[in-house]
């Protein structure tokens, strides 16, 4: 964990926790419902899900600049259960006015199909959809609360961080919120894809690190190849680029994301996605794409999650719309303006 | 050792500094056009940097009983990005003001600080950087420029080349043998300041590919030199150098390279209603990544204001700047190659075709990709 911060008690308790749980269960995402539920409970037992909530409801009342770091905790550790966006969730229904469920929260906002007709809920890609105990789905302009229990599984997808699930519309809680909360829970999506992937991006970074210097090729360790040593330095660029990306996307007194930084982060961290899992693939050569070696866990949370709440075409688009509109001001004005995180 | 680079903030007080910065610049370059602008830090204009001297914007960081501003990173930073992000013409005192300056402070004798930093402050005195020689590029160890010791001081012989604005500056820090044979390396190397207006000094520019004149070759026979020309310690030179490059490295010139040409693109995009997803997606991209390398460029400024030593970091941001810096031209090409119907004005063509002809060498000066990268690795430990 040389290159986490720990900035508070939470991180570092948090830490030692799925540090435990990581090493109980190994880096596989393939897990059976009993192993899930057991991972659950003791995080759930931990009480750290309420650190997000106000102080007089039984929480730390922790800011997204202050919890940021146990987002990254999530992707840094690989683990099969949504944290970040459990802890974003539980705040957002709080916030919103809404009973807070049992169990894990999924938050999803993309390739949700609301069908009256065939009275259906149907999203194919669907993160932990066939682990998590509840998720808050986004259709358009409405918001659905679905249980696991009532869903029906289309499919597990190979890496084991996504599901096909549909749901009868009868099943569905919609919940009456504003278009503002709306418009926040998509932002949240993205938050709790983006801040886990740049943790397990800093994990990666240190196993390709690892590995260079100890697998030898020619009689020295791959470390010492010129060429080697290079891609690990561009390695080390995406990453220290993302990492800011997270704090950047984080950078909030309360647990809304500024809109604008979101996108700058949210795009930054799809835009150097596929890079780092290429990279730390081309130095572990062969090894890196077996089932048996943990890399590829980490490298497929962090491509499957690169798109999810959006690709950066999406964000990009958002941002470059914003941009446009602020007629009067200029590049340099809205960098050291708005969008320096302040 | 390659440290986290955490989230820094600027102090409240730079604000009103940035607000004073930018309605001078605003008005000060308001004649010049995008293309004017996107030379960036190779824009020559001796009497724009007059006037920032007489603002008391030059040496900003040095101490005042030298003519300074005394004034901190943070500040520095600002008045940086304040300059680069506008395109304002501040070649002709940049390398003094950002490199000559800090290092005649940390390394000369008094009577070399009080001679020089106060010409530096006032806009009178224009440096330029000895370093690269024609068979010494990347391998700046090699160099065989050579001043020997005599009665009188050390007497030079050598040359220089791609030498950023020689034929326009009053001296050059020249980092040259003063012992010991080429094979020694590291080793016997010191920096001297050369006065460029002494008998045996032959300055002769060189015209780049976009039709400027920004560097030269620089030829020194017998040219005799005062004693005092020694600046630090006689073979402390390779460890001057390096502490100097690490300063170069650190500031946000390697994120605004190409920000004139962006800016000028946004106001045609606005001006000729380029409202296209394919412009949404530009400029957003482009405006996502500038605000993440500032925001690391700011980092590293913070480190410097916290008395560290942020040298690999910020190889590493600069390596990742430029990478940005290149990009840019790449991408608005792209973009507007998908609009044919559009008419771009003559501003912009010829300002992209300036970036686009000169941006490889944002990743050459001051240390090639292969140089920073190294550095990275061996902040990490791999070599």
């Amino acid at each position: 964990m040389d290159n986490l911060r720990m900035d508070n008690l939470f991180d570092e308790a948090v830490g030692r926790l799925f540090a435990d749980i990581s090493e109980k269960f190994g880096n596989s995402l393939n897990l059976s419902s009993a192993d899930y539920e057991e991972i659950w409970s003791e995080i759930a037992t931990s009480g750290f899900l309420d650190v997000m909530l106000p102080e007089e409801k039984g929480g730390a009342g922790l800011s997204l600049q202050e919890a940021g770091n146990l987002f990254k905790l999530e992707g840094y550790f690989n683990l099969p259960v949504p944290f970040a966006s459990t802890l974003l969730a539980r705040s957002w229904l709080d916030g919103n006015g809404q009973t807070i469920p049992e169990g894990s929260v999924v938050i999803a906002s993309m390739g949700v199909q609301v069908s009256e007709g065939s009275g259906q809920i149907v999203v194919n890609k669907l993160p932990f959809g066939h682990l998590a105990a509840n998720f808050l789905v986004l259709g358009k302009q409405s918001c659905y609360l679905l249980v696991r229990e009532k869903a029906v599984l289309n499919e597990i997808y190979h890496a084991g961080l996504f599901a096909s699930v549909r749901w009868n519309l009868g099943d569905a809680i919609r919940l009456d919120v504003s278009a503002q909360a709306l418009d926040d829970l998509h932002n949240l999506a993205a938050l709790a894809a983006l801040v886990p992937s740049v943790g397990a991006m800093e994990r990666i970074f240190e196993m390709t690190l690892e590995y260079a210097n100890q697998r030898q090729q020619f009689g020295r360790p791959l470390s010492k190849f010129q060429a080697i040593q290079h891609q690990i330095s561009v390695l080390a660029e995406q990453v220290w680029a993302a990492r800011m990306a997270a704090q950047i996307a984080c950078n909030s007194g309360n647990n809304r994301p500024d809109p604008n930084l979101l996108a700058i982060a949210r795009y930054q961290v799809s835009f150097v996605s596929d890079q780092v899992a290429d990279i730390s693939h081309a130095v572990h050569g062969a090894i890196g794409i077996t089932e048996e070696y943990a890399l590829h866990f980490y490298t497929s949370r962090v491509r499957e999650f690169k798109s999810e709440a959006g690709t950066q075409i999406y964000w990009a688009k958002k941002l470059g719309q914003h941009v446009l509109g602020q007629e009067g001001e200029t590049v340099l004005s809205m960098l050291t303006g708005e969008l320096c995180p302040g | 050792m390659l440290d986290v680079l955490d989230l820094a903030y600027l102090p409240q007080e730079e604000s009103q500094f940035r607000s004073e910065l930018r309605a001078f610049i605003k008005e000060a370059t308001q004649g010049m056009d995008a293309y004017a602008r996107a030379r960036s830090w190779m824009g020559f204009d001796a009497g724009f940097s007059k006037k920032l001297a007489a603002k008391g914007w030059l040496g900003l960081t040095l101490p005042k009983q030298y003519g300074g501003a005394e004034k901190g990173y943070f500040s520095r930073f600002v008045l940086s990005e304040e300059l680069l992000g506008a395109g304002a013409p501040v070649s002709a005192h940049w390398i003094a003001d950002r490199q000559s300056g800090p290092l005649i402070l940390r390394y000369g004798s008094e009577a070399q600080k009080q001679f020089y930093l106060p010409r530096i402050c006032q806009g009178d005195a224009f440096f330029c950087i000895g370093m690269s020689e024609p068979n010494s590029g990347s391998d700046l160890a090699s160099i065989k420029s050579r001043a020997v010791k005599n009665d009188k001081g050390w007497l030079l012989n050598g040359s220089k080349i791609w030498t950023t604005n020689a034929h326009k500056s009053h001296y050059m820090i020249a980092l040259v043998r003063t012992s010991g044979e080429p094979d020694d390396r590291q080793k016997g190397l010191s920096q001297l300041i050369i006065d460029l207006s002494l008998p045996g000094v032959t300055v002769r520019p060189i015209v780049d590919v976009a039709g400027d004149a920004h560097f030269s070759e620089v030829f020194f026979t017998d040219v005799q030199l005062a004693e005092d020309a020694l600046i630090g310690n006689e073979g402390d030179g390779w460890e001057q150098v390096n502490a100097e490059l690490a300063f170069e490295r650190s500031g946000p010139e390697r994120i605004y390279s190409s920000m004139a040409l962006v800016e000028c693109f946004l106001k045609e995009c606005r001006q000729q209603g380029w409202q296209s997803e394919q412009v949404q997606a530009t400029l957003g991209g482009i405006v996502a990544r500038l605000a993440v390398l500032r925001t690391m460029s700011l980092a590293i400024t913070c480190k410097l204001a916290k008395g560290e030593n942020p040298s690999v970091e910020a190889s590493l941001v600069k390596d990742y700047g430029t990478g940005l810096e290149q990009d840019i031209p790449k991408l608005i090409a792209d973009c507007m190659g998908e609009h044919p119907e559009w008419a771009p004005s003559v501003e912009l063509i010829k300002t992209l075709a300036l970036v686009d002809q000169v941006c490889p060498s944002y990743s050459l000066r001051g240390g090639t990709r292969e140089i920073l990268r190294g550095i990275i690795a061996r902040g990490l430990g791999l070599r």
